[in-house]
């Protein structure tokens, strides 16, 4: 059975609905509230890693200021872009796991 | 039906069938750096990085090798020891902390390039005088361990496939 309910609001993430029944929840970020001191962020170290990418890079790529494009088709996924504190330009790909919670999956040089 | 939740490799061939599709995004919005400071983890962890390539370069001249570091040189090269004019060896400085299992990262392997290991252990990180382990490997001999997808390999398993014993007179000899 599909049932909609809504999703208290909380700083940083808007208000959604979500439908219990396709059991897909899409949780967006105000990117232009974004800081990442109020997230949990997981990585997916191998993928990264395959791009000599590690956690340091993500971390400042994410403090220096980032261009953000969301997908259309599913709402969670998002292309991050921007550079480490030494110049390097990186794409990276990032899911919204849930409120406050999101999952860096890969990346690459730009 | 509760929807089967995609795994990182599924979302990431997701993604790349939409990476050259404009329609399939949305507009760029441009978020400004942050105002909070960085975690305690990030600084710590690039501090440690440049610890460990001082640290290798200051053993290079205790042997009397002319080494050099080479901030921003691109193709994972940290230092170089010039031989003679023409002739040097590269060395492309990885830092472990806590661990000695290495996540396998791209490395170039070449002729007279070496990857050096530099491992902290974690009760050390803290104390500033404690000195770090250290293995170096010829980039090729590693190139020829490494298996795609393999993870995360174990340095020390490492040296006694590669039958490295002397990690510093290997350099020091080549770079003589």
């Amino acid at each position: 059975m599909v049932r909609w309910r809504r999703y208290a609001c909380s700083p940083g993430v808007t208000l959604v609905s979500v439908c219990d029944g396709f059991g897909y929840t899409p949780v967006v970020v105000r990117w232009e509230r974004f800081d990442p001191d109020e997230y949990e962020i997981t990585y997916n170290d191998e993928k990264l890693a395959a791009h000599a990418i590690s956690r340091y890079d993500v971390m400042e790529v994410l403090a220096n200021g980032i261009y953000v494009t969301r997908n259309k088709r599913a709402t969670d996924r998002y292309r991050v872009r921007g550079r480490t504190d030494a110049g390097r330009p990186l794409e990276l790909i990032v899911v919204v796991e849930g409120t406050y919670q999101l999952r860096f999956i890969t990346g690459w040089d730009l | 039906m509760r929807k089967r939740k995609l795994t990182d490799d599924e979302i990431e061939a997701e993604i790349l069938a939409d990476i050259g599709d404009p329609s399939a995004w949305e507009q760029a919005i441009y978020v400004p750096p942050s105002k909070s400071p960085r975690p305690a983890w990030v600084t710590l962890g690039r501090h440690l990085e440049l610890s460990a390539r001082f640290h290798v370069l200051s053993v290079l001249h205790r042997f009397g090798a002319e080494a050099t570091l080479t901030n921003a040189q691109p193709g994972n090269v940290d230092i170089t020891v010039v031989q003679a004019p023409g002739r040097a060896i590269t060395i492309d400085v990885k830092t472990l902390a806590g661990t000695s299992m290495w996540l396998v990262q791209p490395f170039i392997a070449r002729k007279h390039h070496y990857v050096a290991f530099v491992l902290y252990s974690r009760k050390d990180l803290d104390n500033p005088v404690a000195t770090p382990a250290v293995a170096v490997f010829p980039s090729v001999r590693l190139k020829e361990l490494i298996r795609p997808k393999m993870g995360k390999v174990n340095i020390h398993a490492m040296a006694r496939q590669l039958g490295v014993d002397d990690y510093w007179q290997q350099l020091v000899a080549h770079a003589a």
